[in-house]
């Protein structure tokens, strides 16, 4: 049977992971190649790595950061932030993510999806999104750009059923509303992806508990993205696939 | 790890090249880089990468003259892998642009046709064949019940009558559909999952298919 996922999510600034409130307040959390291997080593399902400035610096992601995780960390690495072009994206593969998250730029440059699935297959692709509520929409959400700070003129539900077909394996939801709160996924807004999405959602933004987790997987969460809950150190992916299996989730519990 | 042999990758383009060389490295084995046929002769045993579509697999590998080789390759009873991609296209047809494959192994591959999302991703359990005679070599040190990382839309579905069930080594279920997992026959491997990426199990089932040696 197919396990849902737990993925810890690395937010890169300066070279360090950190970790903010709602996209801002950013805190240190440690170094990116030894944070991957520890989460990599201790159940983590994939290692996602988001470059939160590269975007709006319009750099390219830490190539040599990838290298150095890829080279100790067996299991699927997503790189974010940064990637401008078909050139950045490939480079990220061959520096040895699987995927890249495609976030700011997709909007701008859509053929990018389309570029990166024909060559490198759609699962290499994952768009991701920046949702806050916004009732003017007719999802009920509007899609932000550059780390959520920009609002675009896409309502979410749209947006999705345009890119979708260009080439998207996967599809990645952060709620800005519930970012580093730690109150819950935003779980009205997972409902509405599953009715409309046949490709898998992580959901990201929120979890402050296990049960969250729980609660998300339960409502069709195919992965979770998890970051404060794991960096703070006061609980471990072990410990939450724990709380999954109890629930009769199924997860990876042999590594 | 200790191999007398030398070890070779197939560098035709596929995306997971540089994933499968550190996962072989990993394992304390330098693999050689093959990329060019005449480059077949250096090695004893042949990993065989490969992600995205079966299509442009094929493509890239008529492109590289490497499909005469390979078969070739495969015939002289050295121990090649197919891995993803690699093992679909060690098929005869795949569904992915109606491609002609490489026919080393008696299988077609046909797309999900499921409710569940597409691409199948995650981590699955496999189910292994216990009476395959490469079973105890492939499935040495690992659980019965191992997950391994899959990524995949298009698979060698198990029930059907061309894909010949004395080749697999292993299947997997996902929603009402079953797969091969693993295939294998003799020197010939596949696995459908990236085992260069699934972590400590994974690099095991790789140290298992640098180890076999035909008895």
């Amino acid at each position: 049977m197919l396990k849902k996922r737990i993925i810890p999510c690395l937010d890169i600034r300066d070279g360090r992971v950190t970790k903010g409130i709602e996209f801002k307040n950013n805190i240190d959390v440690g170094d990116p190649v030894l944070l991957s291997c520890h989460y990599s080593d201790h159940g983590a399902d994939e290692i996602v790595i988001y470059d939160i400035t590269a975007s709006s610096e319009n750099r390219p992601p830490d190539f040599l950061t990838i290298e150095a995780i890829a080279a100790k960390s067996f299991v699927p690495i997503c790189i974010g932030g940064g990637i401008r072009d078909f050139s950045d994206a490939s480079r990220c593969i061959a520096s040895g993510a699987e995927k890249v998250s495609l976030n700011s730029i997709a909007p701008r440059k859509p053929e990018l999806i389309s570029e990166i699935a024909n060559h490198f297959g759609v699962q290499a692709v994952v768009l991701s999104l920046d949702v806050l509520i916004d009732e003017s929409c007719p999802s009920g959400y509007r899609l932000f750009v550059q780390g959520g700070r920009t609002a675009t003129h896409w309502d979410m539900l749209s947006w999705i059923e345009f890119a979708l077909p260009l080439g998207v394996g996967e599809i990645c939801v952060n709620s800005i509303n519930q970012d580093g709160k730690r109150s819950g996924y935003d779980i009205s807004l997972l409902k509405k992806l599953k009715v409309h999405v046949n490709v898998p959602v992580i959901m990201s933004g929120g979890a402050g508990t296990a049960l969250h987790i729980v609660e998300a997987f339960k409502e069709g969460a195919d992965a979770a993205l998890v970051a404060s809950i794991v960096h703070s150190g006061e609980t471990t992916i072990r410990e939450l696939k724990s709380r999954c299996a109890d629930a009769e989730i199924p997860v990876r519990l042999d590594w | 790890m200790n191999t007398l042999k030398t070890v070779g990758i197939l560098n035709y383009g596929a995306g997971n090249f540089g994933s499968v060389k550190r996962a072989v490295q990993s394992l304390g084995v330098s693999p050689i880089e093959i990329s060019e046929p005449a480059e077949l002769e250096f090695i004893e045993r042949l990993i065989f990468p490969g992600v995205g579509s079966a299509h442009q697999a094929m493509s890239e590998l008529n492109k590289r003259g490497f499909v005469g080789p390979l078969r070739e390759f495969a015939r002289s009873g050295k121990p090649l892998l197919g891995i993803c991609v690699g093992m679909q296209v060690l098929g005869d047809w795949s569904e992915e642009g109606n491609t002609t494959c490489l026919g080393l192994l008696p299988f077609r591959v046909e797309k999900f046709n499921c409710k569940e999302p597409i691409p199948h991703m995650g981590w699955n359990s496999i189910s292994w064949n216990q009476n395959h005679p490469n079973f105890s070599a492939a499935s040495h040190q690992l659980a019965a019940d191992a997950n391994f990382y899959f990524v995949h839309s298009y698979a060698a579905f198990a029930n059907e009558a061309e894909n010949s069930p004395q080749h697999i080594l292993g299947t997997t279920d996902y929603g009402a559909k079953r797969f091969c997992a693993l295939v294998s026959q003799g020197n010939i491997w596949g696995a459908q999952c990236h085992i260069e990426k699934s972590g400590r199990v994974g690099l095991q089932l790789i140290e298992n298919f640098l180890r076999w040696e035909r008895s």
